[in-house]
């Protein structure tokens, strides 16, 4: 068993784990969490195969795959966070319109 | 393959496993979210694993950092005074059986997926080959900083704009408010002191040494926003009541360089981002134009969605 296969595995399981979080859970922040989680675990899947048996030297192309994904999921994620605050508060404006706008 | 090393893959692929079960199963965010802290730190660990220390360095910095710090700003400012407030689909709550065939589809999944990286990895399909052909050719060489900056240089430019335009999303969603009391905290004013001005030079050195050694643009940024962050919470840097225009200047100025040397280039290249005899220089104008207008991004994107609750309460 070799180390990649090692890491292609648990990366599937990372993979279940976020898309199961992202669409069970009923809080948003978890969505957003497991949204992350799911992205991590493609990265690693992707990382892992291209280290399969014949790879001599470093795969340059699947690690700015995953660097580029990483920094579009922070985009991504401070985008919905934004959503995610501003929705919190037009709701409590809406149902207490006597509290002040926070 | 020896022992050691297939027991410490073990080890580590089974703490991730196990933390990304715990984030799933958690029972309230805090929590979760700082286990998604913790299981970005180890995520690190693996990454250098595999040979991968670019995305080490980036994961620690962006993937456990920023998001982290982002994720606990915004549950700072629900929890306080919108705690109570509830979403439509807040309270909508899969019952038992949708829950257990949900899982069971997400088992299916990962087993398919885990047989396709038992069948798959016979072949290799990468463009290793082509990319290692053309490394001599480029005027750097670490070949990821080759491929992101010289090879797949377009892939780059759109990133600067998605992070910019993430950030006018912000902008456009969340107010910035002025705190109301300022409390004064000395032992956080030290570490900054002696903290920031070493990561702001490390950040420069991490731009530099990114052309032949493990660093680059984004690492350099995200280790750039960390130290506007800590500068902020120690009330070095005020926070902007309005964007004014060196905030803009910053922002832009990443996308500019890109689009900028690629218009030169093209004028005297006649191909856009063609790089030409002095091609170092021109990617490290690039990279440090990014560098600043990537740290500053991260860190207005971390401020922005601060309520004036919580700002009273820091």
């Amino acid at each position: 068993m070799s180390s990649y296969v090692i890491y292609g595995l648990s990366a599937c399981c990372i993979f279940g784990l976020g898309m199961f979080s992202l669409m069970a859970n009923h809080d948003l922040i978890r969505k957003i969490i497991g949204f992350n989680l799911a992205g991590s675990g493609i990265g690693l899947l992707i990382v892992s195969l291209a280290k399969g048996p014949g790879a001599v030297s470093v795969d340059a192309v699947s690690h700015t795959f995953v660097l580029t994904g990483l920094v579009i999921s922070i985009a991504a994620t401070a985008l919905y966070l934004s959503i995610y605050v501003r929705l919190k508060q037009e709701v409590n404006h809406e149902h207490d319109p006597s509290a002040h706008h926070q | 393959m020896d022992y050691l090393s297939l027991g410490i893959d073990l080890l580590l692929t089974g703490i991730l496993v196990t933390i990304a079960f715990f984030i799933v199963v958690a029972k309230d965010n805090l929590s979760a979210i700082i286990l998604f802290i913790a299981y970005g730190l180890m995520m690190g660990l693996a990454w250098v694993r595999l040979s991968a220390p670019d995305i080490a360095i980036a994961e620690i910095a962006l993937g456990a950092g920023v998001t982290g710090a982002m994720l606990i700003h915004a549950f700072a400012q629900v929890t306080g005074g919108l705690d109570h407030v509830k979403i439509a689909f807040d309270q909508f709550e899969l019952p038992r059986l949708a829950r257990a065939w949900l899982s069971v589809c997400c088992a299916l999944v990962v087993i398919g997926l885990m047989l396709t990286v038992l069948l798959m990895f016979k072949h290799n399909h990468s463009l290793v080959d082509v990319v290692n052909a053309q490394m001599p050719n480029s005027p750097v060489k670490n070949p990821v900083t080759a491929v992101l900056l010289n090879f797949r240089g377009f892939d780059t430019l759109m990133e600067m704009a998605v992070l910019f335009c993430a950030l006018c999303g912000t902008l456009i969603l969340t107010d910035a408010h002025v705190p109301k009391t300022h409390h004064e905290r000395p032992l956080l004013r030290l570490l900054a002191l002696v903290l920031a001005p070493p990561m702001i030079l490390f950040s420069g050195y991490l731009v530099w040494v990114g052309a032949d050694s493990p660093g680059g643009a984004f690492q350099a940024g995200a280790l750039l926003a960390s130290a506007a962050v800590l500068l902020f919470i120690a009330g070095f840097i005020k926070r902007p009541e309005k964007i004014t225009m060196p905030y803009k200047v910053f922002s832009i100025i990443g996308l500019g360089c890109f689009i900028g040397m690629g218009a030169f280039l093209a004028m005297s290249e006649e191909v856009f981002l063609k790089y030409s005899s002095d091609g170092a220089l021109q990617m490290l104008l690039i990279e440090l134009g990014s560098m600043v207008s990537i740290g500053t991004i991260l860190f207005l994107l971390l401020l922005l969605g601060k309520s004036k609750q919580f700002d009273s309460m820091s």
